[in-house]
């Protein structure tokens, strides 16, 4: 559930390979090296399951829900930074409702926000939606990049797209209230849920 | 029996020669011959993308149109004679809206085909609509501004409240994406002159630089601090600047720029906002729907005063006095003059003075060669029709010709500027064809017939504050909303003009059976697309191409010669002489 620095892997890249990734990364397919090494991965992945027999929905699920994440059922997550505070962001559900995304607009840095309470607006053309804090505590960083590209939420929803970063008031309150969020596994059942309900 | 129900569903005249000239009385009354009638038909039948495409082939602001526009359309629907117009600009902003709301929207950019290039100065809507023309053409165009950003009045005058900035960033961009290139931070007679960009090659140049000064009170203590023009104080407000606002404020005028004010300086945090008008309500020049959101918003109107003058303290604003006013005789507008009641005067204890008077040029800003009426405020001199200056390939358009007008009149001047321009180029006459004279017309003969559906749908002010799952079943609901809103247009015009780019004309041809022909012509004359024509042996033939399955030929002909491949003859009668139910 945590994400821990050991939990982080190396990986070592051949020669030639570089040299298509820095190609790719001039044209501009990429951004960067990570990113080019994680859409590879992403790919290997997907191939992996498919030979396995794992069917389309699954893998789709496994590949847009990440796994060791915790999340609001009001489509925000959470995780726990290396410096113990909590980043927040939306998942791929509520990404998919702001494609026609205008900006984001979170409380200022150092604003006390409380559990379930929103912290910010995602306003696109015809709507804004409320983005709801997974946990309390004080605002200690806001994406700035998001300021000038608003479209990293959707490119990227559980990486460059996060949002705002929250310290905890303490860490007792803290276990009790991620005790509360849902899994990823919860998380995706209870999308599916919503989506059955609004086929009806 | 009048009509016949098209393929498309729209009701099309029969016993009439379908006169292209002929538009419905909202096309009619827009400024830029927005095609209405298309648009809300394909709406009608679920084709938001198609009907978008529709607007955008007439003009590339549908999103700021759609909330902004004062919509002469909604002013001239004919269904005024029955209920309530139908909701035209409403309608205009859901489509322009769905669409984005559902993927990012991009332009490719047009291959280059001529090799003229063409200068445009000005960011306004003037300029970025001759600009999109042109570039749709494939013409190489490049727009000089002013400003650190694209715009015009449209960016620097409209408040967010009103006009979303990325809204008009957007609609911007795709008309830059088409390859139209936008130089900002350049003015006008200081880096560039009409002599420069010959220089550099531009065959053709627009000038739509527009009116930026605001209109001075011209009563003494004007230069009190605390007194700042409208243009001026919506322009800091539009640059992010910090702009510190009185506890009372007073904003002099009656126009939308004096209601943008006093609803900007309400949201600045003053406690007391006072809009000083000199003639009555009725008079406002203002968008209704204005004056009642600035009267929600609790800003007080007083009708029928005018300033005498601005008494300071300490050089700051402590009051404004005014005159009490009565209407007299119309003045050249045609409204009652304001005349002063003497010995009427009264105070307003206020600490700021926002004059809203409207806009001037700067006369500076207009180059010597160029005729201009007027010394003090001159507008350009232009040739009406095609807005050509006294300088041969120079042309002039929007509020710089015309003195202040409306988003829409501007749009529409772009584009008189824009064919000018492409005849200039291709050496052709510019004169040729460029009548105004447009017929209004309906089908509908008796108003009482019209069963009456009051008119529900309004484009939300406030954007609807919603959890996502939420959000689809609200789409869901504005989509039935809007199509129910949209079923109330009458389709007063002949062909709608769709122009085919839909599914919703099926390429049904019109067969002629030429043993039945006899040679009439009637088809030939009433195809609304030329589609049918007489041969060397006389016998009418369809062109497959152009026809368009509309089927008034087949219903037309006397000797039922011509059917649609779909229907047979005696669906066709049947459908001609069945009155049309409208949902």
């Amino acid at each position: 559930m945590t994400e821990k620095t050991s939990d982080w892997k190396t990986v070592s890249i051949r020669q030639e390979l570089v040299k298509e990734i820095e190609e790719a990364l001039r044209t501009g397919r990429y951004r960067s090296i990570s990113e080019f090494v994680s859409e590879a991965i992403r790919l290997r992945l997907e191939e992996l399951m498919r030979t396995q027999g794992i069917p389309a929905e699954k893998r789709k699920e496994a590949l847009t829900t990440p796994g060791q994440l915790l999340y609001t059922p009001k489509h925000t997550w959470a995780q726990i930074t290396s410096e113990g505070n909590i980043r927040v962001g939306v998942s791929d559900y509520a990404q998919r409702h702001l494609k026609g995304i205008a900006h984001i607009m979170t409380d200022p840095v150092g604003k006390e926000i409380k559990k379930m309470e929103p912290l910010g607006i995602a306003e696109t053309w015809m709507f804004m939606f409320d983005l709801y804090a997974p946990i309390s505590g004080k605002i200690v960083k806001v994406n700035e990049n998001l300021k000038n590209d608003p479209t990293i939420i959707n490119e990227d929803p559980y990486g460059d797209g996060w949002i705002a970063e929250i310290k905890p008031n303490n860490s007792l309150t803290l276990e009790e209230e991620l005790k509360g969020l849902l899994s990823a596994r919860e998380y995706t059942k209870w999308v599916e849920k919503l989506e059955g309900r609004l086929r009806e | 029996m009048d009509n016949i129900l098209c393929k498309a569903g729209l009701m099309m005249p029969v016993n009439s020669t379908i006169n292209k000239k002929r538009f419905p009385p909202c096309r009619a009354a827009c400024p830029a011959k927005v095609n209405v009638q298309a648009y809300v038909s394909l709406l009608q039948r679920g084709k938001f993308k198609e009907a978008v495409e529709i607007i955008r082939k007439d003009m590339p602001f549908p999103a700021i149109c759609g909330r902004v526009c004062f919509s002469p359309c909604e002013d001239a629907c004919a269904r005024t004679n029955v209920d309530q117009a139908v909701a035209i600009r409403s309608l205009k902003r859901f489509v322009a809206d769905i669409e984005r709301e559902g993927e990012r929207v991009k332009s490719e950019p047009i291959p280059k085909r001529h090799v003229d290039k063409v200068a445009i100065i000005g960011a306004g809507p003037t300029g970025l609509t001759a600009a999109y023309e042109l570039a749709k053409l494939g013409y190489p165009v490049t727009v000089f501004e002013r400003m650190s950003e694209a715009g015009g009045m449209m960016r620097y005058c409209i408040p967010n409240f009103r006009l979303e900035k990325f809204v008009v960033a957007n609609e911007i961009a795709y008309i830059k994406d088409l390859g139209v290139e936008i130089k900002t931070g350049v003015e006008f007679g200081k880096d560039i002159t009409i002599e420069s960009l010959r220089k550099e090659g531009y065959k053709a140049i627009l000038i739509a630089i527009g009116t930026q000064k605001g209109m001075d009170l011209n009563v003494p203590g004007e230069d009190l601090d605390g007194v700042i023009n409208a243009v001026d104080f919506l322009k800091d407000v539009a640059l992010g600047k910090h702009v510190e606002v009185g506890e009372k404020v007073a904003v002099v005028g009656g126009g939308n720029s004096a209601i943008d004010a006093a609803r900007t300086a309400k949201r600045l945090g003053a406690k007391e906002v006072l809009i000083l008008y000199r003639r009555s309500r009725e008079e406002m020049p203002a968008l209704p729907s204005e004056i009642a959101e600035a009267e929600k918003e609790d800003v007080k109107f007083h009708f029928l005063v005018a300033p005498k003058q601005i008494i300071g303290e300490n050089g700051k604003v402590k009051a404004i006095e005014c005159l009490r006013m009565r209407l007299g005789e119309p003045d050249e507008s045609g409204r009652r003059r304001p005349v002063p009641i003497s010995f009427s005067e009264h105070q307003y204890e206020v600490d700021m003075v926002i004059p809203a008077l409207g806009q001037v040029s700067e006369a500076s800003s207009i180059p010597k060669e160029l005729s201009s009426k007027e010394s003090r405020a001159p507008l350009i001199q232009v040739d009406p029709l095609t807005l050509e200056t006294n300088l041969p390939g120079v042309f002039a358009g929007g509020d710089i010709v015309s003195g202040p007008a409306s988003i829409i009149e501007a749009v529409g001047a772009g584009k008189r500027a824009a064919v000018s321009i492409i005849l200039y180029l291709s050496g052709q006459d510019i004169h040729r064809d460029r009548g105004e004279d447009v017929e209004e017309t309906t089908w509908v003969k008796d108003w009482s017939r019209v069963r009456k559906k009051e008119r529900r749908y309004e484009a939300a002010g406030e954007k609807p504050r919603l959890s996502f799952d939420e959000a689809a079943d609200y789409l869901r609901n504005l989509e039935e909303k809007a199509r129910f809103e949209a079923y109330r247009c009458l389709g007063c015009g002949p062909c709608a003009e769709c122009l085919g780019n839909t599914e919703l004309c099926e390429a049904d041809k019109a067969v002629v059976d030429e043993a039945r022909c006899v040679g009439c012509n009637v088809c030939a004359v009433i195809c609304p697309f030329s589609a049918v024509k007489k041969d060397e042996n006389n016998i009418a033939r369809v062109n497959e191409e152009l026809c368009k399955g509309c089927g008034i030929c087949a219903a037309r002909c006397p000797e039922r010669a011509i059917s649609m491949k779909k229907f047979t003859d005696d669906q066709i009668l049947a459908l001609a002489t069945t009155p049309i139910r409208r949902r």
